[in-house]
């Protein structure tokens, strides 16, 4: 009987070892990183920190929090105010102001039940915050609440604002775009159920029309004015990033690894490339090329014509969710799994400088 | 291979159960766990026949003779127990093996889980690639992880009074104890292993209320039916043993 009761027992410490092992935590990276730039400091949320990195040179210029705690994860990218607050929401239910230049906090707002995983959008003298409880916030700069508007799900992604009629678009997991008064909350108008969740930012022309990609598979034009859909072309996978619109036309990927570029005002698919993995997030449109990540690590370059600028995608490693940005003339490409955290390459994709935060 | 033969069958089996049920992941957890007991049903069968076979042969003469000739050398006593494991055609493993077969299940069923939960942005990316296409799941995410006062992707407490009871994890507590009290053989005094019988049936509960109050209540939820099922099925077969809940029994 013995040893039947060693292996029992060696297999409860099992269970238990490997039940710890995939329940995640603060130290798991659950997302990926979140980044804002300007034309002094990158901004970058990832896991337990948000770093201001020195654009010019890739050195760190500090870190909140200073010490790592376990009970704090940040991934929904940065924000600045006009007065200069850096706004960032946490996985801690927490939704933090700090001084750009110090990392100092200014204040923090926690009525939130649930994670920041969407970036808050900052319009005129307010900050509109989603949350995953699901949530709008919308709160002065001294972080007093102003007014919340629930939608029926969470909401994971950074809204949209038309500054014409002061309108928030707030799309929602719930399959569904709203369309909020900015200054009092007040819900205009919602769309029919467009089929899946949405986790990418709308875009927005003078034509007073939405675009928006779905997990049905689909990207689709809403009209801003009553939420009516105006047409929908379906996709091969579905559409994580919000698309990019350029000179009518709308740029986007789908997590079956296809980049696409799309009439705005007929949804007609004007070209596509397969690209070598997933494409999570919006691409980067420059006046003259499109700069795209996929999960496999590679930097594509593609002209606006659907060839590639350059004859290969540049591997930069690890795994890239996050769009890349663009700060002056550098792109800035953050990546997950590998040790380097950000790359700052220049518009020919060779490397400039590479952040890896040292360890305290 | 993990994903492939467990994970991914699990996920979207749980996903097309909670289509099938009114998008309701606790009911999902409950008709999955169902499931599993009834695919398991052929080994729980061999388990206890091995069970009832081992009794057997504790009872016999010759196991009293071996244990009484060989109490003071135990490698002796180990060989001669083997030898007459052999002779008796009964395997001494044979009674573990459902219990081997729930760990996998439960580390799958925990990912699972998890997994189809999907809360955080890595989690639905690593989902949308494991989903068959067969399930629609454009429709189904995000998921409802409420279920009566739960969210199933957390551990689970119901406030009351301002203090958080983790209600699951004591329903856990209660029916692993019951559990094993009522499905362990009634011991005869001075029995080999009625005496680990005893301290497993201690150990138990509290090992999986430990689970229960760690992890996310999904996980307990499915503890508390694959409980119930087992009593249900073992009292279904005429298999347990109501005398073990009286008091001073052992």
């Amino acid at each position: 009987m013995k040893p039947k009761r060693r292996i029992f027992t060696l297999l409860t410490i099992v269970l238990a070892a490997a039940l710890s092992a995939c329940s995640g935590g603060a130290t798991i990276a659950t997302s990926w990183p979140g980044i804002l730039a300007n034309d002094k400091h990158v901004y970058l949320a990832y896991n337990q920190h948000v770093y201001a990195i020195d654009l010019a040179t890739g050195l760190e210029v500090w870190r909140y929090p200073a010490e790592a705690d376990s009970k704090k994860a940040f991934f929904a990218a940065p924000s600045l105010t006009a007065d200069g607050q850096l706004i960032v929401g946490g996985y801690d239910n927490t939704l933090y102001s700090l001084n750009r230049d110090t990392g100092a906090v200014l204040w923090s707002f926690s009525e939130a039940t649930d994670r920041y995983i969407g970036s808050s959008l900052v319009f005129e003298e307010n900050i509109f915050a989603p949350n995953a409880d699901r949530n709008l916030f919308a709160l002065d700069t001294q972080g007093k609440l102003l007014w919340s508007f629930e939608s029926q799900s969470a909401q994971w992604t950074k809204p949209a604002v038309n500054p014409e009629c002061k309108c928030i678009y707030l799309p929602s997991m719930d399959h569904s775009i709203y369309s909020i008064d900015a200054q009092t909350g007040r819900l205009k108008w919602m769309t029919e159920d467009l089929g899946g969740a949405i986790v990418g930012t709308p875009a927005h022309d003078s034509r007073e029309v939405l675009y928006s990609g779905t997990f049905a598979s689909e990207v689709l034009a809403v009209d801003a004015r009553n939420g009516a859909v105006l047409w929908r072309t379906p996709t091969d996978g579905w559409v994580w990033g919000g698309p990019v619109l350029a000179d009518d036309t709308l740029y986007f990927g789908d997590l079956n690894g296809v980049l696409y570029a799309v009439n705005s005002q007929t949804g007609e698919i004007i070209w596509r490339i397969q690209a070598d993995g997933r494409i999570p997030d919006s691409p980067l449109v420059t006046q003259e090329t499109i700069y795209f990540n996929t999960e496999n690590g590679s930097l594509y370059a593609v002209g606006k014509d659907g060839n590639f600028v350059w004859p290969e995608a540049k591997l930069i490693g690890g795994k890239l969710y996050s769009a890349p940005v663009l700060a002056g003339d550098t792109i800035l490409v953050a990546t997950v799994g590998s040790e380097q955290l950000l790359y700052a390459l220049d518009l020919n994709g060779l490397q400039k400088w590479t952040f890896v935060p040292r360890e305290k | 291979m993990w994903n492939i033969l467990i994970i991914n069958p699990m996920v979207n089996t749980l996903l097309w159960i909670y289509s099938v049920l009114g998008q309701n992941f606790g009911l999902a957890i409950i008709f999955f766990t169902l499931l599993v007991r009834l695919l398991t049903y052929p080994l729980t069968a061999q388990q206890m026949k091995s069970a009832q076979a081992m009794q057997e042969m504790q009872k016999s003469k010759k196991w009293q003779d071996i244990q009484k000739k060989n109490k003071d050398n135990r490698e002796k006593l180990a060989q001669e127990q083997m030898k007459l494991y052999k002779e008796m055609g009964v395997s001494p493993f044979g009674s573990c093996l459902p219990t081997l077969i729930q760990f996998p299940i439960i580390i799958g069923l925990y990912q699972a889980i998890i997994r189809a939960l999907a809360v955080t942005p890595i989690q639905l990316l690593d989902l949308s690639s494991h989903i068959y296409p067969f399930i629609n799941a454009a429709s189904l995410i995000p998921m409802n992880n409420r279920f009566l006062w739960m969210d199933l992707s957390q551990p689970e407490r119901l406030t009351l009074f301002g203090v958080g009871i983790p209600v699951l994890a004591i329903f856990v507590v209660i029916t692993t104890y019951l559990q094993s009290k009522l499905m362990t053989p009634v011991a005869q005094p001075g029995e080999q292993g009625a005496q680990m019988a005893q301290a497993m049936n201690l150990y138990m509960p509290f090992l999986m209320g430990w689970l229960a109050y760690s992890f996310s209540s999904g996980l307990a939820l499915y503890f508390v039916a694959s409980n119930l099922f087992t009593i249900i099925q073992y009292a279904a077969m005429g298999k347990i043993n109501w005398a073990n809940l009286l008091p001073g029994r052992k």
